[in-house]
Protein backbone atom coordinates (compact mmCIF):
# COMPACT_ATOMS: atom_id res chain seq x y z
CA UNK A 1 0.00 0.00 0.00
CA UNK A 2 2.58 2.30 0.51
CA UNK A 3 4.66 1.58 -2.11
CA UNK A 4 2.03 2.87 -4.19
CA UNK A 5 1.53 6.12 -2.64
CA UNK A 6 5.50 6.74 -3.15
CA UNK A 7 4.97 5.27 -6.92
CA UNK A 8 6.81 7.20 -9.62
CA UNK A 9 4.45 9.59 -11.05
CA UNK A 10 4.68 10.22 -15.14
CA UNK A 11 4.35 13.30 -16.74
CA UNK A 12 6.49 15.26 -13.67
CA UNK A 13 9.40 15.33 -15.73
CA UNK A 14 7.89 16.25 -18.69
CA UNK A 15 6.04 19.75 -16.82
CA UNK A 16 9.45 20.23 -15.54
CA UNK A 17 10.97 20.19 -18.82
CA UNK A 18 8.67 22.65 -20.86
CA UNK A 19 9.34 25.00 -17.95
CA UNK A 20 12.99 24.86 -18.33
CA UNK A 21 12.87 24.89 -22.04
CA UNK A 22 10.48 27.82 -21.86
CA UNK A 23 12.65 29.87 -19.19
CA UNK A 24 15.79 29.07 -21.62
CA UNK A 25 14.00 30.60 -24.65
CA UNK A 26 12.84 33.77 -23.09
CA UNK A 27 16.39 34.32 -21.56
CA UNK A 28 17.71 33.78 -25.21
CA UNK A 29 15.59 35.56 -26.84
CA UNK A 30 15.79 38.62 -24.61
CA UNK A 31 19.94 38.10 -24.29
CA UNK A 32 19.99 38.11 -28.34
CA UNK A 33 17.48 41.18 -28.63
CA UNK A 34 19.38 43.21 -26.19
CA UNK A 35 22.50 42.06 -28.24
CA UNK A 36 21.46 43.09 -31.03
CA UNK A 37 19.95 46.53 -29.76
CA UNK A 38 23.55 47.35 -28.96
CA UNK A 39 25.11 46.34 -32.05
CA UNK A 40 22.98 48.08 -34.14
CA UNK A 41 23.46 51.21 -31.68
CA UNK A 42 27.52 50.98 -32.29
CA UNK A 43 26.89 50.73 -35.61
CA UNK A 44 24.61 53.72 -35.96
CA UNK A 45 27.71 55.38 -33.85
CA UNK A 46 30.33 54.22 -35.80
CA UNK A 47 28.56 55.35 -39.11
CA UNK A 48 27.59 59.02 -37.96
CA UNK A 49 31.51 59.13 -36.87
CA UNK A 50 32.74 58.08 -40.42
CA UNK A 51 29.88 60.88 -41.71
CA UNK A 52 31.13 62.84 -39.20
CA UNK A 53 35.16 62.47 -40.58
CA UNK A 54 33.68 62.72 -43.85
CA UNK A 55 32.38 66.31 -43.53
CA UNK A 56 34.79 67.27 -40.96
CA UNK A 57 37.45 66.79 -44.70
CA UNK A 58 35.16 68.61 -46.80
CA UNK A 59 35.54 71.60 -44.03
CA UNK A 60 39.11 71.49 -44.09
CA UNK A 61 39.35 71.50 -47.89
CA UNK A 62 36.82 74.61 -47.90
CA UNK A 63 39.14 76.55 -45.26
CA UNK A 64 42.60 74.88 -48.13
CA UNK A 65 40.46 76.51 -50.67
CA UNK A 66 39.75 79.76 -49.21
CA UNK A 67 43.40 80.00 -47.96
CA UNK A 68 44.56 79.30 -51.36
CA UNK A 69 42.20 82.39 -52.37
CA UNK A 70 43.55 84.56 -49.75
CA UNK A 71 46.78 84.25 -51.21
CA UNK A 72 46.49 85.40 -54.15
CA UNK A 73 44.69 88.34 -52.62
CA UNK A 74 47.27 90.67 -52.58
CA UNK A 75 45.19 94.16 -52.27
CA UNK A 76 41.95 96.11 -51.36
CA UNK A 77 40.42 97.08 -54.76
CA UNK A 78 36.68 96.26 -55.28
CA UNK A 79 37.93 94.41 -58.48
CA UNK A 80 40.38 92.11 -56.48
CA UNK A 81 37.65 91.33 -53.90
CA UNK A 82 35.15 90.39 -56.86
CA UNK A 83 37.88 88.21 -58.06
CA UNK A 84 38.69 86.86 -54.78
CA UNK A 85 34.92 86.08 -54.21
CA UNK A 86 34.00 84.15 -57.49
CA UNK A 87 37.25 81.75 -56.43
CA UNK A 88 35.73 80.64 -53.52
CA UNK A 89 34.07 77.05 -53.56
CA UNK A 90 30.61 76.76 -53.72
CA UNK A 91 29.93 75.48 -49.85
CA UNK A 92 31.09 79.11 -48.94
CA UNK A 93 27.49 80.81 -48.19
CA UNK A 94 28.20 83.90 -46.71
CA UNK A 95 31.05 86.54 -47.29
CA UNK A 96 30.41 90.05 -45.57
CA UNK A 97 30.92 93.25 -47.89
CA UNK A 98 34.70 93.57 -47.50
CA UNK A 99 35.39 89.70 -47.42
CA UNK A 100 36.58 89.78 -43.66
CA UNK A 101 34.27 87.09 -42.68
CA UNK A 102 33.17 83.99 -44.86
CA UNK A 103 30.65 81.64 -43.69
CA UNK A 104 30.53 78.20 -45.23
CA UNK A 105 28.52 74.95 -44.14
CA UNK A 106 29.10 71.19 -44.82
CA UNK A 107 26.29 68.87 -44.26
CA UNK A 108 27.36 65.70 -42.02
CA UNK A 109 23.90 63.61 -42.10
CA UNK A 110 19.78 64.76 -42.12
CA UNK A 111 19.99 66.34 -38.98
CA UNK A 112 23.67 67.81 -38.63
CA UNK A 113 26.09 69.90 -40.44
CA UNK A 114 29.46 71.88 -40.34
CA UNK A 115 29.28 75.51 -39.54
CA UNK A 116 32.50 77.14 -40.50
CA UNK A 117 33.61 81.04 -39.86
CA UNK A 118 36.95 82.12 -41.01
CA UNK A 119 37.30 85.50 -40.39
CA UNK A 120 40.40 87.36 -42.10
CA UNK A 121 42.40 90.06 -40.19
CA UNK A 122 44.27 92.07 -42.57
CA UNK A 123 47.78 93.35 -41.36
CA UNK A 124 49.34 97.13 -41.50
CA UNK A 125 49.68 97.23 -45.25
CA UNK A 126 46.55 94.93 -46.35
CA UNK A 127 49.25 92.92 -48.40
CA UNK A 128 49.67 90.14 -45.57
CA UNK A 129 46.06 88.56 -44.72
CA UNK A 130 46.16 86.32 -42.10
CA UNK A 131 42.71 84.46 -40.64
CA UNK A 132 41.36 82.66 -38.12
CA UNK A 133 39.15 79.54 -38.44
CA UNK A 134 36.01 77.90 -36.13
CA UNK A 135 33.96 75.04 -37.20
CA UNK A 136 31.34 73.58 -35.12
CA UNK A 137 28.81 70.85 -35.27
CA UNK A 138 25.30 72.54 -35.47
CA UNK A 139 21.96 70.60 -35.37
CA UNK A 140 20.15 71.77 -38.67
CA UNK A 141 16.66 70.97 -36.85
CA UNK A 142 14.90 73.57 -35.18
CA UNK A 143 14.56 72.90 -31.68
CA UNK A 144 10.75 73.32 -30.55
CA UNK A 145 10.13 73.34 -26.92
CA UNK A 146 6.97 72.39 -25.22
CA UNK A 147 5.58 75.02 -23.71
CA UNK A 148 2.23 73.55 -23.06
CA UNK A 149 1.34 72.88 -19.25
CA UNK A 150 -0.58 70.35 -19.24
CA UNK A 151 -2.14 71.52 -15.68
CA UNK A 152 -5.54 70.97 -13.75
CA UNK A 153 -7.13 74.74 -14.55
CA UNK A 154 -9.09 74.80 -11.83
CA UNK B 1 -0.75 -1.54 -14.13
CA UNK B 2 2.47 -3.27 -12.58
CA UNK B 3 5.81 -1.34 -11.31
CA UNK B 4 7.91 -2.69 -13.40
CA UNK B 5 5.70 -1.07 -16.14
CA UNK B 6 5.14 1.93 -14.49
CA UNK B 7 9.30 2.32 -14.22
CA UNK B 8 9.38 1.74 -17.91
CA UNK B 9 7.32 3.89 -18.88
CA UNK B 10 8.79 6.59 -16.58
CA UNK B 11 12.19 5.53 -18.35
CA UNK B 12 11.20 6.56 -21.90
CA UNK B 13 9.91 9.57 -20.64
CA UNK B 14 12.76 10.66 -19.29
CA UNK B 15 14.40 9.56 -22.30
CA UNK B 16 12.39 11.62 -24.80
CA UNK B 17 12.36 14.54 -22.62
CA UNK B 18 16.28 14.55 -22.18
CA UNK B 19 16.51 14.47 -25.98
CA UNK B 20 13.78 17.07 -26.50
CA UNK B 21 15.53 19.07 -24.01
CA UNK B 22 18.95 18.54 -25.44
CA UNK B 23 17.88 19.66 -28.88
CA UNK B 24 15.92 22.83 -27.50
CA UNK B 25 19.30 23.65 -25.09
CA UNK B 26 21.33 23.04 -28.28
CA UNK B 27 19.20 25.84 -30.25
CA UNK B 28 19.31 27.94 -27.15
CA UNK B 29 23.11 27.73 -26.64
CA UNK B 30 22.94 29.04 -30.23
CA UNK B 31 21.22 31.85 -29.22
CA UNK B 32 23.55 32.77 -26.73
CA UNK B 33 26.68 32.35 -28.32
CA UNK B 34 25.51 34.23 -30.79
CA UNK B 35 24.21 36.95 -28.58
CA UNK B 36 27.38 36.71 -27.24
CA UNK B 37 29.56 37.09 -30.02
CA UNK B 38 27.54 40.36 -31.13
CA UNK B 39 28.08 41.91 -28.10
CA UNK B 40 31.89 41.41 -28.39
CA UNK B 41 31.86 42.70 -31.47
CA UNK B 42 30.10 45.49 -31.01
CA UNK B 43 32.06 46.27 -27.70
CA UNK B 44 35.12 46.00 -30.09
CA UNK B 45 33.98 48.54 -32.40
CA UNK B 46 33.22 50.90 -30.18
CA UNK B 47 36.62 50.80 -28.46
CA UNK B 48 37.75 51.03 -31.68
CA UNK B 49 35.89 54.21 -32.84
CA UNK B 50 37.17 55.70 -29.60
CA UNK B 51 40.71 54.28 -30.31
CA UNK B 52 41.10 55.98 -34.03
CA UNK B 53 39.52 59.37 -32.36
CA UNK B 54 42.19 59.55 -29.82
CA UNK B 55 44.31 58.78 -32.71
CA UNK B 56 43.19 61.48 -34.42
CA UNK B 57 42.99 64.28 -32.02
CA UNK B 58 46.44 63.42 -31.08
CA UNK B 59 48.20 63.59 -33.90
CA UNK B 60 46.19 66.08 -36.00
CA UNK B 61 45.71 68.44 -33.01
CA UNK B 62 47.87 67.51 -30.58
CA UNK B 63 45.96 65.98 -28.05
CA UNK B 64 47.39 65.45 -24.29
CA UNK B 65 48.38 62.09 -24.41
CA UNK B 66 51.99 63.19 -26.67
CA UNK B 67 52.60 58.88 -26.50
CA UNK B 68 51.09 58.10 -29.78
CA UNK B 69 52.44 61.59 -31.75
CA UNK B 70 55.96 60.82 -30.43
CA UNK B 71 55.14 57.16 -31.21
CA UNK B 72 53.72 57.94 -34.66
CA UNK B 73 56.55 60.57 -35.45
CA UNK B 74 59.32 57.61 -34.25
CA UNK B 75 57.83 54.86 -36.83
CA UNK B 76 57.40 57.25 -39.20
CA UNK B 77 61.29 58.29 -39.29
CA UNK B 78 62.09 54.79 -39.21
CA UNK B 79 59.51 53.34 -41.83
CA UNK B 80 58.54 56.28 -44.10
CA UNK B 81 54.73 57.44 -43.79
CA UNK B 82 53.14 54.53 -42.62
CA UNK B 83 53.30 52.76 -38.65
CA UNK B 84 51.47 50.81 -36.83
CA UNK B 85 50.71 50.72 -33.27
CA UNK B 86 49.74 47.74 -30.85
CA UNK B 87 47.06 47.68 -28.32
CA UNK B 88 46.39 44.71 -26.18
CA UNK B 89 43.12 42.98 -25.50
CA UNK B 90 42.35 46.48 -23.22
CA UNK B 91 43.15 48.72 -25.75
CA UNK B 92 46.54 49.58 -23.86
CA UNK B 93 49.55 50.59 -26.21
CA UNK B 94 51.38 48.08 -25.75
CA UNK B 95 55.26 47.87 -27.15
CA UNK B 96 55.16 44.57 -29.04
CA UNK B 97 52.49 42.50 -31.30
CA UNK B 98 49.22 42.24 -29.72
CA UNK B 99 45.75 41.60 -29.87
CA UNK B 100 44.27 44.82 -31.74
CA UNK B 101 46.52 47.25 -34.44
CA UNK B 102 46.44 50.31 -35.17
CA UNK B 103 47.96 51.43 -38.80
CA UNK B 104 48.28 54.90 -39.52
CA UNK B 105 49.02 56.35 -42.75
CA UNK B 106 49.56 59.79 -43.67
CA UNK B 107 49.73 61.46 -47.13
CA UNK B 108 51.19 65.43 -47.29
CA UNK B 109 50.11 67.23 -50.43
CA UNK B 110 51.65 70.74 -51.00
CA UNK B 111 48.86 73.22 -51.39
CA UNK B 112 49.80 76.51 -52.75
CA UNK B 113 49.44 78.38 -49.64
CA UNK B 114 49.58 75.60 -47.01
CA UNK B 115 50.14 71.51 -46.72
CA UNK B 116 47.25 68.94 -46.50
CA UNK B 117 47.44 66.07 -44.45
CA UNK B 118 45.44 63.17 -44.90
CA UNK B 119 45.26 60.47 -42.29
CA UNK B 120 43.63 57.20 -42.94
CA UNK B 121 43.41 54.94 -39.62
CA UNK B 122 42.53 51.18 -39.82
CA UNK B 123 41.84 49.12 -36.96
CA UNK B 124 42.69 45.54 -37.22
CA UNK B 125 42.24 42.59 -35.30
CA UNK B 126 43.70 39.40 -34.02
CA UNK B 127 46.36 37.42 -36.08
CA UNK B 128 43.72 37.28 -38.70
CA UNK B 129 44.29 41.12 -39.54
CA UNK B 130 40.48 41.52 -39.83
CA UNK B 131 39.59 45.34 -40.09
CA UNK B 132 37.37 46.53 -37.25
CA UNK B 133 36.57 50.17 -38.06
CA UNK B 134 38.69 53.05 -40.90
CA UNK B 135 38.38 56.28 -41.41
CA UNK B 136 40.03 58.93 -43.54
CA UNK B 137 40.32 62.22 -42.39
CA UNK B 138 42.27 65.83 -43.59
CA UNK B 139 43.86 68.39 -41.73
CA UNK B 140 45.42 71.76 -43.53
CA UNK B 141 47.91 73.33 -42.19
CA UNK B 142 48.83 77.24 -43.61
CA UNK B 143 52.10 78.50 -44.21
CA UNK B 144 53.39 81.14 -42.63
CA UNK B 145 52.90 83.89 -45.36
CA UNK B 146 55.21 86.63 -46.37
CA UNK B 147 54.16 89.78 -47.59
CA UNK B 148 53.06 90.32 -50.84
CA UNK B 149 55.10 92.32 -52.83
Amino acid sequence: MNRNKVGIHTGISSLLMVLVVLCLTTFGLLSYSSARADSMLTEKAAKHMEAYYTAQTKAEEVIASIDTQLSKFGGGSQQELDDFVAGLPQTVIGVTADGAMLTFRVPVDDTQEISGIVTVAPAESFSKKRYTSFCRLVSTQEFESDTNLNVWQG
Amino acid sequence: MNHSTKLNTFFVEMLLVLLFFSVCAAGTLLFFGRSHQMAEQSCEKSRAVLCVQNAEQDYLTGGEQAILREAVQKQQRENGVSCELWYDKDWKLSQKENAYHLVFKTEHAARTAGEYVTVTMHVLAGPSKETVYSITTGKYFPKEREAAQ
